[in-house]
């Protein structure tokens, strides 16, 4: 019945479609986790110390931690979740600035946050706790999104205070992935380009400057275009290109015993590439093809604001992310330590990406089932007293 | 935003369809050609070569022993970089590089055999400091102000590749280094198979056996090809012991150089091995006794002791050194001191006087029975020396009279010599210096060797008959106006006994891939007659016995008040002492006395035959008969001591068929069913 209902075009056809579209979104995801998990049994499994029962041990671990946080995330409600967003940023937003206190210094960077044997990023919680503040304060914003007060400042205000925290590390890729990020959202959310450019400008201007205070910023630019071949990305480059048509085999790569570094997070898109090929790296470029339409797809299709913005946002994040990533080991962007959303074996990346997914498809289906309303969550309205 | 993401994958697609399939990129490299991004350039990152090297041959002594061989070790290589976290301050380099230096030495020092392990650490610490310094420069940047902030200077060397450490051998070295190399990423070490020459009796046979050295291989324009182990003097010197061609194995590694997929090791081809003709016994004993009468003076206060000396014990029948003894008074390090019997050269003097004899005997110049009037002031003197007009008068050290020439060579007369020299003419002469090999090379194919002879003008043609006389022939007949060595005097006594053309040799043989390739023996040439040998024997006899005039009483009296050994009719011998001039370094023309000893054994027959000299560079009291003759006369009964021994040893290892091993064992074989008709033991 629902099938008809949605070929008629009704209210429920579009909720259909929702449906459908979230099939091709989790196909993409369980496809690139799958792929992750394939190669990091090919890449730590090659490891000494590790080996191929291990590998796929700990990376199942990481999998299944992972797809918790996604089901907390698709069950959890939506309106616990647009209540928790701001004060979730701003703790993590305090976390970042953890890693100068107790973080280790990893190449001069302090980015890390150590328990024991587990560490993490905390720039992966504060990007995805961002996202969910600025469609939060957009979404609250509603009409009054177009202004500079109540649009542009709460949004990218959020965006700059986050990117001040990761200077601070220094992380340079990630503050302007976040700066980037949000401003997309931003201008999806309505805010005036007219505001938003001198800002852009003016941000662009000083980031650049602060970037290129740093000289390990400097060589990764002027070695852009051409890059040395004992370099991350030459090396890449190199493994990349020894795959022809159908790679040398899964696990036949030898690149990945420590020539490239990294090659189980930043570069595992030149060991997929070595092992499986131009083939290979179609399937991903595919996957990730697959996520970006749905993301696009839904984004136009929900309709209310808040999970719009979500919806937009943890698609943006997880695209943006894969095209920096697949960019960098092709040798067309500067080297900058981004995981492969769902492919890299770094945990963290891991469960915040599925947690996003997760919540992609918790607003879907909230939306769908019209079980959460902006206006219901907005502070104006508990003020009236109107449900 | 959505559509310019949606670009991406179609310019990658694009950008990685070039890449991977039509495999067209290139990585530019500087000055260099670009490198081509395909997938033969991958499959190069990994591909290792390892250079297997070589062993160089080994040497043995007559019996088996090991006098040198190559034992297997690693050389350690490091490849060390600076972490970037350490880079950012003067003392953040310098600190990561001092503590890197004690974590090496810590490790290092992991020997398990160290008496002190502190005092090694320390030393290997101090020896790291200063590698570093010469790859990093630390003692620059020690002294840039304010190292705490200042950041390194620019063009700093932030990563080096180094030699560490050469002749590891031990497990729990090798086992502390492979956990440091685990734990600091931030260096790569690598294990090479490598060789180091030991010397398992150097103090023994330092200078026959000689050594090696490492040197880099230079083309044409000095470059540097890679290193290469020579041996520099002697038997090491010899060309059959250099190592094969170094092979080589591929294989794969990893980004750290550890290795994978290494195939199996091919059996390595064996190394020459080079039978020696020294005995180590015989070595021992021939070392032990020089040094003992060289220091016995020292020792004792009241005579200065020697500045070189040499022993020499050579198997007639063979021709074959048994024993090369070197010893030297100012030798800091003995190793790298020169070999005395081969290089030292001296006057020998009257230690030569029954060769002259033997050869004017053999000339016909010389009657046996003749009586010459010995005494410095006879008329035959005035007639026959003085009227020569020869500046120096020639003196006896004690007055003679009338000798028949038994007794001229056991009082050792000068005068009694000069009147049989001045029977040979030039050409005689000339032949008697061919005929003994003086100034001849000794042949042992060993560099470094200094061959003495007569002085240039001896026998130039312009040099009148009169003068020659007057000089060279006289000069001659006691030993003076020529040098050699130690084993040239050998070698001349093997020549008298076994005939011309007879050689020494220092080596039986080489074992060259299993095959026994012996060194020939020389063939003897033209032999003196019997009856001048054994005139000649008689007198050498007596030379070691009771008699108070003859030279070697000394030695007879004494092995009889301390061995209670008679050895007049056991040894036969000849003493000689000269005295010259010589210039030695550091303080010009010096009169040195030269004391040497010549002796055999047994009188009959001949079987060893010993050379002692010595030489002191002062006036002191020096005789070859008091000096040189005891260890040459010890030396030779412990040969034939030894011989006995060996002979008893030999018996009762005697099989159930009564064949017994061959006293001279080819190596290889292992002498059963050799023995010849008679030989067994049932047959001694």
């Amino acid at each position: 019945m629902a099938r008809s209902t949605a070929i008629a075009g009704g209210p429920d056809a579009r909720a259909g479609t929702h449906l459908r579209e979230l099939d091709w979104l989790m196909l993409a995801t369980v496809a690139l986790c799958c792929l992750g998990l394939v190669m990091a049994v090919s890449v730590q499994g090659a490891e000494l110390r590790v080996g191929p029962i291990q590998a796929m041990k700990l990376q199942g671990g990481k999998l299944f931690a992972a797809l918790a946080a996604f089901l907390i995330a698709a069950l959890v409600p939506m309106r616990h979740v647009a209540r928790a967003a701001l004060p979730a940023f701003a703790v993590a937003v305090a976390c970042c600035l953890l890693p100068h206190a107790v973080g280790r210094d990893v190449n001069g960077a302090h980015r890390w946050i150590q328990f024991g044997s587990f560490q993490f990023q905390p720039v992966e919680p504060a990007r995805f706790f961002m996202i969910l503040a600025i469609a939060r304060l957009l979404a609250r914003a509603g009409q009054r999104a177009g202004t500079f007060r109540h649009g542009f400042l709460p949004a990218i205000g959020c965006a700059v205070a986050l990117a001040a925290a990761l200077l601070c590390q220094p992380d340079h890729g990630n503050a302007l992935i976040v700066l980037g990020l949000a401003s997309v959202l931003a201008l999806v959310g309505g805010v005036r380009f007219v505001h938003f450019v001198p800002a852009a400008a003016a941000g662009l201007a000083l980031f650049a400057w602060a970037a290129l205070q740093h000289d390990y910023v400097v060589r990764r630019f002027t070695a852009l275009g051409s890059p040395d071949p004992d370099s991350q990305v030459g090396l890449g480059l190199i493994a990349l290109s020894s795959g022809g048509w159908f790679g040398q085999g899964l696990g036949q790569g030898w690149m990945k015993m420590g020539y490239v570094p990294e090659a189980k997070n930043d570069f595992v898109f030149a060991i997929v590439g070595e092992e499986l090929g131009f083939a290979g790296s179609l399937f991903v470029l595919a996957a990730f093809t697959v996520f970006g339409v749905v993301g696009y797809r839904l984004t136009g299709k929900v309709r209310d604001p808040f999970l719009r913005y979500v919806v937009c946002g943890y698609a943006l994040m997880i695209c943006l992310q894969a095209a920096a990533n697949l960019l960098v080991v092709s040798g067309w962007a500067p080297a900058k330590g981004i995981d492969l959303p769902f492919v890299s074996t770094g945990g963290t990346s891991l469960m915040f990406c599925l947690a996003g997914v997760g919540l992609i498809g918790n607003a879907a289906r909230a939306d769908h089932a019209g079980a959460f309303s902006t206006i219901d969550e907005s502070p104006v309205s508990v003020l009236s007293g109107r449900v | 935003m959505f559509g310019a993401l949606g670009t991406v994958p179609l310019f990658l697609t694009g950008w990685l369809g070039y890449l991977q399939v039509l495999q067209a990129g290139e990585l530019p490299r500087g000055d260099r050609p670009p490198l081509p991004l395909v997938a033969a350039t991958a499959a190069r990152q990994g591909a290792s070569v390892e250079v297997l090297p070589q062993p160089r041959g080994t040497i043995l002594d007559r019996n088996g022993s090991l006098l040198a061989l190559d034992r297997e070790v690693y050389e350690v290589r490091a490849r060390i970089a600076v972490p970037r976290d350490h880079q950012r301050t003067v003392l953040g380099c310098l600190g990561y590089l001092s503590a890197l230096a004690d974590d090496l030495a810590r490790a290092v020092a992991a020997e398990p055999s160290l008496a002190d392990r502190g005092a090694a650490e320390r030393e290997h610490a101090r020896r790291f400091a200063e590698l570093f310094a010469r790859e990093f420069g630390t003692p620059a940047l020690a002294g840039i102000a304010d190292p705490a902030t200042a950041p390194l200077p620019k063009g700093q060397a932030t990563a080096a590749d180094v030699r560490l450490l050469g002749g590891v051998d031990t497990l729990a070295v090798i086992d502390a280094l492979r956990e440091l190399d685990d734990r600091r990423s931030s260096i790569s070490l690598d294990f090479l198979r490598s060789y180091e020459r030991a010397y398992p009796e150097r103090e023994l046979t330092h200078g026959s056996v000689g050594h090696v050295e490492t040197t880099w291989r230079t083309d044409g324009n000095g470059r540097r090809l890679g290193l290469q182990t020579v041996g520099v003097c002697g038997l090491e010197a010899l060309p059959e012991l250099a190592a094969g061609q170094a092979e080589r194995r591929s294989f794969r590694s990893d980004g750290r150089r550890r290795p994978y997929f290494l195939p199996p090791l091919e059996e390595v081809a064996p190394p020459a091995v080079l039978h020696s003709t020294l005995d180590l016994d015989l070595q021992r004993v021939a070392q032990r006794e020089l040094a003992e009468q060289c220091e016995r003076g020292a020792r004792e206060g009241t005579v200065t002791i020697p500045k070189w000396g040499a022993l020499v014990l050579v198997e007639v029948e063979t021709g074959d050194v048994l024993a090369a003894a070197s010893w030297h008074r100012d030798a800091k390090h003995p190793e790298a001191a020169s070999w005395t019997p081969f290089q030292s050269l001296y006057e020998p003097g009257s230690i030569v006087k029954p060769l002259v004899f033997a050869f004017a005997l053999e000339q016909g110049t010389l009657d046996w029975d003749h009586v010459y009037d010995c005494a410095p002031g006879s008329s035959d003197y005035g007639t026959r020396i003085g009227s020569l007009g020869r500046r120096k008068p020639v003196r006896d050290d004690h007055a003679c009279g009338l000798l028949t020439p038994h007794g001229i060579l056991v009082n050792s007369s000068n005068i009694g010599a000069t009147y049989v020299g001045l029977g040979l003419d030039r050409e005689q002469w000339f032949a008697y210096m061919r005929f003994y090999g003086f100034g001849a090379s000794l042949g042992l194919q060993l560099p470094h060797e200094r061959l003495g002879g007569e002085s240039r003008r001896s026998f130039d043609p312009q040099v009148t008959v009169r003068s020659f006389r007057a000089n060279s022939a006289v000069s001659f007949s006691f030993g003076y106006e020529f040098m050699a060595n130690a084993l040239q005097v050998a070698r001349a006594y093997l020549r008298l006994f076994r005939g011309g053309g007879s050689e020494l040799r220092l080596c039986r043989g080489v074992e060259v891939d299993g095959q026994w390739r012996p060194a020939p023996v020389s063939p003897a040439g033209a032999k003196f007659s019997p009856r001048a040998i054994d005139a000649v024997r008689a007198a050498m006899v007596d030379v070691v016995g009771d008699d108070p005039h003859a030279t070697g009483h000394f030695l007879h009296e004494r092995l009889l008040k301390e061995e209670g050994i008679d050895v007049h009719g056991l040894i036969g011998g000849k003493t000689g002492t000269a005295a010259s001039d010589v210039f030695i370094e550091g303080r010009g023309k010096v009169n040195v006395r030269n004391a040497s000893f010549v002796g055999f054994l047994p009188v009959e027959a001949p079987r060893w035959l010993a050379v002692c000299v010595m030489q002191k560079d002062d006036d002191a009291r020096f005789y070859g008969g008091s000096y040189a003759a005891p260890p040459a006369a010890r030396l030779l009964l412990q040969a034939r001591s030894l011989a006995e021994r060996r002979l008893l040893q030999q018996e009762s290892r005697g099989a159930a068929d009564g064949q017994v091993r061959s006293a001279v064992a080819t190596p290889g074989d292992s002498g059963w069913g050799r023995g010849a008709p008679g030989t067994t033991s049932a047959g001694r």
